[in-house]
């Protein structure tokens, strides 16, 4: 293996229209798995911190007493 | 490289490439509105949706941020750098469904037209947690689509490449106002503080992989080798550099790349003129410098693309004194033919 100044591999190089040298493919297909499950992980996650649509679900009357403005749009305003 | 426009140049790698990201996005988002339906099968899936799509933008921003900067740190993440702008493009249409979901949720049910209605529905602009974060999306997302709408190596040529790279790096600022958009978004609608900290990750990662890159070009630029009027310059000796590899060295402020190949040595500016790419840290395949970002190619001794491709890049006079190499500190004009030095047979065993 060939090294540079900075002890890089100078044998590999990657460029897309051309085949892809075996320690960046081995390495990729390391990175590939890795990223998968991350988005694995977040993907389950982001759902569970995320405060639910309480007041947001259909077909349920809710009551709310508030004041209602006219501008800049009509709206309640609902004190938290 | 290419003589005509084509919509996408495909290829084996862009194929894959493409197949690995919008399985990955389809995942995070199927994944994402299925566990909130399993915790709650009668919330709204309008309003999941919103959730999965922003999401899934500001997460895929955060690795097309990072693709740059690991790059510089290791050339092994050049294939993620490849096909980045079918990334970036992805992610502009997520975010483009996530506003559109959004303003049909939040904004189509009043007397005011959505767009209308996101601009005037939250006027508190001088508080901070009740400031409009809606408004800090949108901006983002016409930079976003400006980029997308640009991201072709038409709008590269036309625009020239110092526009257009300007014009791109204002992902900067979209990230900024969205980061911002997140977290007050978080902030005024969720009172889950791990949301909150899992921004403030993404922000400190970023950060943190672009100072480490930008702290290693410090230290490469830092050491130019032009110190007073000198004509020529010592870059180094010929061992150091591999065969078709280059060494890259800042003179006067520019890098340049000094490439050995065939029992010969030439000096080429560093800057690919397609995306200013870093030549020097390309190989010589088939006779040309190849840049490892797209691929485009000059010829050694003149710095021109090899006919019928136009693109011309600076070269610079060199020589040799024994196993040392000597690079003029004044560059050539773009394509200017330079005889590469030859190197002694006693140097080349």
């Amino acid at each position: 293996m060939s090294t540079n100044s900075q002890g890089r591999n100078t044998d590999e190089f990657y460029i897309g229209y051309g085949k892809v040298p075996t320690g960046i493919k081995r390495f990729l297909l390391i990175l590939i798995p890795v990223l998968a499950l991350v988005i694995l992980i977040l993907g389950a996650v982001f759902p569970l911190i995320h405060d639910q649509f309480n007041s947001g679900k259909v077909n349920k009357a809710q009551e709310f007493e508030g004041l209602l403005l006219g501008q800049p749009v009509p709206h309640l305003l609902v004190p938290r | 490289m290419s003589v005509a426009y084509k919509a996408v140049l495909w290829n084996r790698q862009k194929f894959i490439y493409d197949a690995i990201l919008l399985s990955l996005v389809v995942l995070y988002i199927v994944l994402f509105i299925n566990v909130t339906q399993w915790f709650d099968s009668n919330i709204d899936i309008r309003g999941v949706r919103i959730r999965a799509f922003g999401s899934a933008a500001f997460i895929l921003l955060h690795v097309i941020l990072s693709i740059g900067p690991l790059t510089r740190l290791s050339p092994k993440f050049y294939p993620l750098l490849y096909n980045r702008r079918h990334m970036g493009v992805t992610m502009f249409f997520l975010a483009l469904q996530h506003t559109r979901l959004g303003l049909q949720w939040y904004h189509d049910f009043g007397n005011l037209e959505p767009l209308v209605s996101l601009f005037l529905s939250n006027t508190n602009y001088l508080t901070f947690i009740r400031f409009p974060f809606q408004v800090l999306g949108f901006v983002p997302l016409v930079i976003l689509f400006l980029m997308a709408a640009t991201s072709h190596d038409f709008w590269l040529a036309n625009l020239t490449a110092p526009v257009w790279k300007g014009l791109h790096m204002s992902v900067y600022l979209a990230y900024a106002l969205l980061t911002g958009h997140v977290l007050l978004g978080a902030l005024q609608t969720n009172k889950h503080p791990v949301l909150t900290l899992a921004v403030g990750v993404g922000l400190v990662w970023i950060v943190g992989v672009h100072l480490a890159a930008g702290i290693r070009e410090f230290g490469r630029d830092n050491q130019d080798l032009v110190t007073g009027n000198e004509e020529f310059v010592d870059a180094g000796s010929i061992a150091e550099i591999p065969e078709k590899r280059a060494k890259i060295v800042t003179l006067g402020g520019e890098r340049v790349a000094i490439f050995k190949y065939d029992g010969k040595i030439s000096a080429v500016s560093n800057v690919c003129q397609h995306q200013n790419g870093p030549l020097g840290e390309g190989k010589i395949v088939d006779g040309c410098i190849t840049c490892p970002w797209h691929g485009y190619q000059y010829l050694p001794e003149n710095g021109a693309s090899p006919p019928p491709f136009t693109e011309k890049i600076p070269t610079f006079d060199i020589k040799l004194e024994g196993d040392r190499i000597l690079v003029k500190t004044i560059p050539n004009l773009p394509g200017t033919s330079v005889s590469p030095a030859v190197i002694a047979m006693e140097e080349q065993r």
